[in-house]
């Protein structure tokens, strides 16, 4: 009955009442017995918005819980769609249905339901005395429903019924409301906590404190220090913890440094307890200068320093700027031999470059504890200058040594690696390449110096291997060394190990990085040669062209061109003209020798070769290419594309002395261009002669 | 220096740690265990069920520690749990049924936190303040408000806490990664993890709460409900317990691999779209999911599908640049086109989804001090974007997001769905 009671008022409230509508069919989806077109339903009501709340809305206080339960999906969609600008109308009958459910002769389980959607329903400025009067409800689970939903709004009307309900909640309920201000953080609420910091209840003044910590509001220091010091057994650490964090506040506001730091030292000096005496000291640390260096080294000497140490430790690690790293170098000076490993662990992870000294002194050191120390320091402080002395000792005789300063090494080169921090990781390659004991660092190493080649691995690469063995590596990356040997100054070297890996050139990474290298090494058209390019043709064009027409229409006679012939066309004489490209990729530029869109253009040579040799012609182009060697077609790609080397290959055998070479390049739009070199079948550059 | 770890002072200054985390506040309960180089590491795993099973069998065959306390609300589950391990070690941990009982021991290096997802960040916080080591399965939190209280706490307290993203230890992801990392795919301008849909269904059949179970404390900070079957055992249906359904299950395991390898954890911007439409499936969190992110200079997609398969892979992730793909599950990478001249790997096969080697890394950590491999921050910040994606869903409209300041931009409303009140007394 009471159902019947709450869906009529409802309606009532919101205007609305059933019509013949397709929300009909979609509500007695949401209330029938098909399971999928419960889920249809509960899809397609979402999109009605407002015109569906009426209909939804009291279904929330249906017996079947497969009923309400979809109703209080769709309802939590809704409250989400409509909380955008423009639908606060919608919005506002959803708050109000809601609201309705929250009145006194309500069932418990209706208020609950209407308490769970009213965090996603209530907007700002919505007043919110239903949810309000249940903070004083004689039922503590409602109580506590009502506080957990006015903490998730968030509103200030809902901060200031929070407040508002302290005077009269019990001391455990207090506690509960200022932790739900202390999330929601509105100024105005902070007299309330600031009043309720001297309750005579423990727990209710670190609730307070809890509350105030967030401002860093230093007119709080009294009462937060009260707090503190006259906080029981069971709430000495919220106390303790809410004045720290207050202390950070401070920091964090900016303008009361010392006071925050004054905050820190005061526990440090005045609460015995370790566990508050670590977390001042992690206060010092996080923001504090090189002033805490000797508040830090005086609590040590106090009867719990031992206990202080890791605390000291870190806030060690933590401090930041010049003045801290010279007041710790001096301490670290004055230290115990034990607290300088400590001391050297912490140093390590700063990274700070000010340390590196001392930390390789450290890796150098007698004492065996604090030369382990400082191997893996130097490891954890990631700079490159650190390598050297995790080298050296990675080449020791000292078995324990050895594998630290190794294990260090790898660990940097995979950092590096990671952060593509090119230079460093190829030092750090280099490093564990030297280091390495066996095959597998070995050759995990040698991966990282091809992948990061840098001038100085070249010797490793030169000395270390045997012409086999280097053969076995990717030439794109020996290719690689011989451009940094090059940047360094070393033409010679560069040059030498160019030579050897002419004969390698096979792929197009590799040719496409030797035309980089060559290219700076010397004349554009010897670079263009050594890698078998031709770089001088006789050139005609433009003819036009289609797609359509392929390499169908024959224009110049092809193959077999006389290169001394005129061509007429739009009442103009075409001639062959003589072009020599000066690419050190044998790039011929169409573009510029005879431009226009939707043409072709014949480009021709002939070159001679001492005997009779198995070649294979290797073309790259912009757009479409057909090649004719002897007269014979032996490549033909009508494409649109853009040209990179090697793009496609036709084997041939040419003859003895002189071989004709004919190209019909198409230019669809565009770029327009071409590329052709000779190579031997196994990829390396065929020599040959250009018959002029 | 607590009773149990009188171990020899030099060897702890070798060990203790430097680093960022600053120590604070130790014990609230207990005193912080310092844990030695060649200490056996004593350990609790609170939540024995499932998962908890798994980190369990894994645990009580690892050399390096030792299982001294067992916990679950439900006493069946750590009675069980305990018989295993007994067979296993010839040694019988102890078993709790409230995890403070744990937590005030003094002789517990570290916990396992191995509850349903709404327990998770309040089990590292008080881990924490107790001075325990914790490693947290994923998703570390439901709301973004509980993750940045959990990063805080640890760096408050200076503890280690690992999330359970075990996939940052595998072989074949850090494989994945350093072929991404070296440059070879180019310019990595979009990333696609998928997987299949929730299996929880709706409905509920509420009734006594079993012998044996504390119903009020497996609810905790969560809202008061009856007990029921459907909440206890598929809590993961549930939005009150589990944010997201498989969302925040694989979801935090791929997209921290997506996030991993485009090198970014902070979104700029989610959209997402999901659905139950399957009669009697999904009980708040929908079982198909699809979640677009944009991050800076690419985006990323999520898909939670009926059969979902890429290339006949189940689940994955893909990474594509302008050179070329790469596929990565706990299995292979695969990197096409084959011109790239990068051979599959294959890794490992798994063998449980407790992995030993992530186990190694969290113990390893708390030796030295140093940060685990999936430190809190990274482990809250891989479960963000997931949780984003969640709420983008529940608001229904495209979201901004601000790393920075952890709030959404221009929408107030949906900054809302970042924090969850806790039901007292328990408060983060």
């Amino acid at each position: 009955m009471k159902q019947r009671v709450v869906l009529l008022t409802l309606a009532c409230v919101c205007g609305f009442w059933a019509q013949a509508t397709p929300l009909d069919d979609l509500i007695q989806g949401l209330t029938g017995n098909d399971e999928v077109a419960r889920s249809t339903a509960r899809q397609l009501l979402v999109r009605e918005g407002g015109a569906a709340l009426p209909r939804v809305l009291p279904l929330l206080t249906h017996e079947d819980a497969r009923i309400w339960w979809a109703a209080n999906n769709v309802l939590t969609e809704i409250a989400g769609q409509v909380s955008v600008p423009g639908r606060e109308a919608e919005r506002q009958v959803l708050t109000d249905g809601l609201m309705a459910l929250l009145a006194p002769e309500q069932p418990a389980n209706f208020k609950i339901c209407a308490l769970r959607l009213l965090p996603l329903a209530t907007p700002e400025g919505c007043a919110v005395e239903p949810i309000a009067k249940l903070l004083a409800d004689t039922d503590a689970d409602l109580r506590e429903k009502a506080r957990e939903t006015l903490e998730t709004i968030r509103t200030t009307q809902a901060a200031e019924a929070l407040c508002n309900a302290l005077d009269a909640a019990d001391p455990a309920f207090q506690s509960a409301l200022l932790i739900s201000l202390s999330q929601i953080k509105k100024p105005f609420c902070l007299d309330k906590a600031a009043s309720l910091a001297s309750s005579a209840d423990a727990r209710v003044r670190a609730s307070a404190a809890l509350a105030l910590a967030c401002t860093g509001n230093t007119v709080y220091i009294p009462l937060m220090k009260n707090v503190w010091k006259s906080s029981d057994a069971a709430t000495s650490f919220d106390a303790c913890d809410a004045l720290l964090r207050f202390a950070d506040a401070i920091v964090m506001h900016g303008g009361n440094f010392d006071t925050a730091m004054g905050l820190y030292r005061e526990v440090l000096a005045n609460d015995n307890n370790v566990v508050h005496q670590s977390g001042a000291i992690a206060g010092l640390g996080r923001y504090g200068d090189e002033s805490a260096v000797p508040v830090i080294l005086e609590a040590l000497k106090s009867a719990n320093g031992r206990e202080l140490e890791p605390a000291a430790l870190a806030a060690f690690a933590s401090l930041q700027g010049v003045n801290a790293d010279n007041a710790l170098l001096d301490a670290y000076a004055e230290a115990s031999q034990d607290m300088k490993i400590g001391m050297v662990a912490a140093f390590g992870r700063k990274q700070d470059a000010a340390f590196l000294p001392l930390l390789a002194a450290a890796a150098q050191d007698a004492d065996p504890a604090l030369h382990k120390a400082g191997i893996n320091a130097l490891a954890d402080s990631r700079q490159a200058a650190a390598l050297d002395g995790l080298l050296a000792n990675a080449q020791s005789d000292h078995a324990e040594y050895k594998e630290l300063a190794v294990t260090g090494l790898k660990r940097l080169a995979q950092l590096y690696r990671q952060q593509n921090e090119k230079e460093a990781a190829g030092k750090a390659f280099l490093a564990l390449y030297r280091a390495a004991a066996n095959d597998e660092d070995k050759q995990a190493a040698f991966d990282g110096i091809k992948q990061f080649p840098i001038p100085e691995a070249f010797d490793v690469v030169m000395n270390s291997m045997s012409p086999e063995e280097m053969d076995k590596l990717p030439v794109a990356a020996l290719v690689g060394l011989v451009k940094g040997m090059q940047d360094a100054g070393r033409a010679d070297d560069a040059n030498k190990l160019m030579a050897r890996l002419m004969a390698r050139l096979n792929t197009p990474d590799a040719v496409r990085q030797a035309i980089a290298v060559l290219g700076q090494m010397g004349p554009a058209v010897e670079a263009a040669h050594k890698l078998g390019f031709v770089n001088h043709w006789m050139i005609a064009g433009p003819f036009p062209w289609s797609m359509a027409n392929a390499f169908n229409v024959i224009n110049v006679n092809e193959p077999n061109v006389d290169p001394k012939a005129m061509y007429r066309l739009d009442n103009k004489d075409m001639a062959w003209q003589a072009h020599e490209t000066g690419d050190a990729g044998g790039v011929v530029n169409l573009s510029a020798v005879c431009p226009g869109d939707h043409v072709c253009a014949y480009a021709y040579t002939q070159i001679s070769v001492p005997a009779e040799a198995d070649a294979v012609v290797r073309t790259g182009s912009d757009d479409g290419i057909k090649v004719w060697v002897n007269g014979q077609a032996v490549i033909e790609q009508n494409v649109d594309r853009p040209c990179d080397v090697d793009q496609d290959q036709g084997a041939v055998k040419l003859n003895a002395g002189v071989n004709t070479i004919l190209v019909e390049c198409t230019q669809n739009g565009g770029g327009w261009n071409f590329r052709l070199r000779l190579t031997t079948p196994d990829g390396a550059a065929l020599p040959f002669d250009i018959v002029k | 220096m607590s009773s149990r770890t009188e171990f020899n002072r030099r060897k702890f200054m070798l060990t203790v740690v430097g680093g960022m985390a600053a120590t604070a506040l130790p014990a609230r309960r207990a005193r912080a265990a310092r844990v030695g180089a060649n200490d056996k590491i004593r350990l609790a795993v609170i939540g024995n069920g499932g998962m908890g099973s798994r980190h369990i069998e894994a645990l009580a065959t690892n050399d390096q520690c030792t299982l001294v306390a067992l916990c679950d609300v439900a006493k069946s589950r750590y009675y069980n749990a305990a018989d295993k391990v007994e067979q296993m070690t010839g040694k019988r941990p102890d078993g709790y049924q409230d995890f403070r009982e744990v937590l005030d021991r003094q002789d517990i290096d570290g916990i396992f936190v191995v509850t349903p997802d709404h327990w998770h960040p309040l089990l590292t916080i008080l881990g924490c303040q107790a001075g325990k080591d914790v490693y947290v399965e994923k998703p570390v939190c439901t709301t973004i408000t509980e993750g940045r209280a959990m990063v805080q706490a640890a760096r408050r307290y200076g503890r280690i806490v690992q999330a359970g993203t075990q996939q940052r230890s595998m072989p074949v992801f850090q494989k994945a990664i350093d072929i991404i990392r070296s440059g070879r795919l180019g310019q990595i301008t979009t990333a696609g993890a998928w997987v299949g849909v929730n299996g929880w269904g709706i409905g509920e059949t509420p009734g006594p709460v079993p012998k044996g179970l504390d119903w009020d404390l497996w609810l905790g900070p969560a809202p008061w409900s009856p007990y029921s079957p459907e909440r206890f055992g598929g809590f993961m249906g549930w939005w009150d317990y589990a944010r997201g359904g498989q969302l925040t299950n694989w979801g935090i395991h791929l997209m921290d691999v997506v996030q991993w390898g485009l090198g970014q954890d902070r979104i700029l911007s989610v959209q997402t779209l999901g659905g139950s439409f399957r009669g009697g499936a999904g009980a708040d969190n929908y079982e198909s999911i699809e979640a677009l992110f944009e991050y800076k200079g690419c985006m990323a997609t999520w898909e939670q599908r009926h059969s979902n398969t890429h290339a006949g892979k189940g689940y994955g992730v893909n990474f594509h640049g302008t050179e070329g793909a790469l596929f990565v599950d706990r299995g292979t990478v695969v990197v096409e086109p084959a011109g790239l001249g990068i051979p599959e790997f294959v890794g490992e096969p798994e063998k449980s989804w407790a992995n030993p080697p992530h186990h190694n890394n969290f113990f390893e950590a708390m030796r030295t001090r140093k940060l685990p491999v999936a430190d809190i921050e990274q482990g809250f910040r891989s479960t963000s974007t997931v949780l984003l994606a969640g709420i983008a869903l529940r608001v229904g409209r495209k979201l901004f997001w601000d790393g920075e300041a952890e709030r959404f931009l221009h929408d107030e409303e949906a900054n809302r769905h970042l924090h969850r009140a806790y039901r007292a007394p328990w408060h983060l």
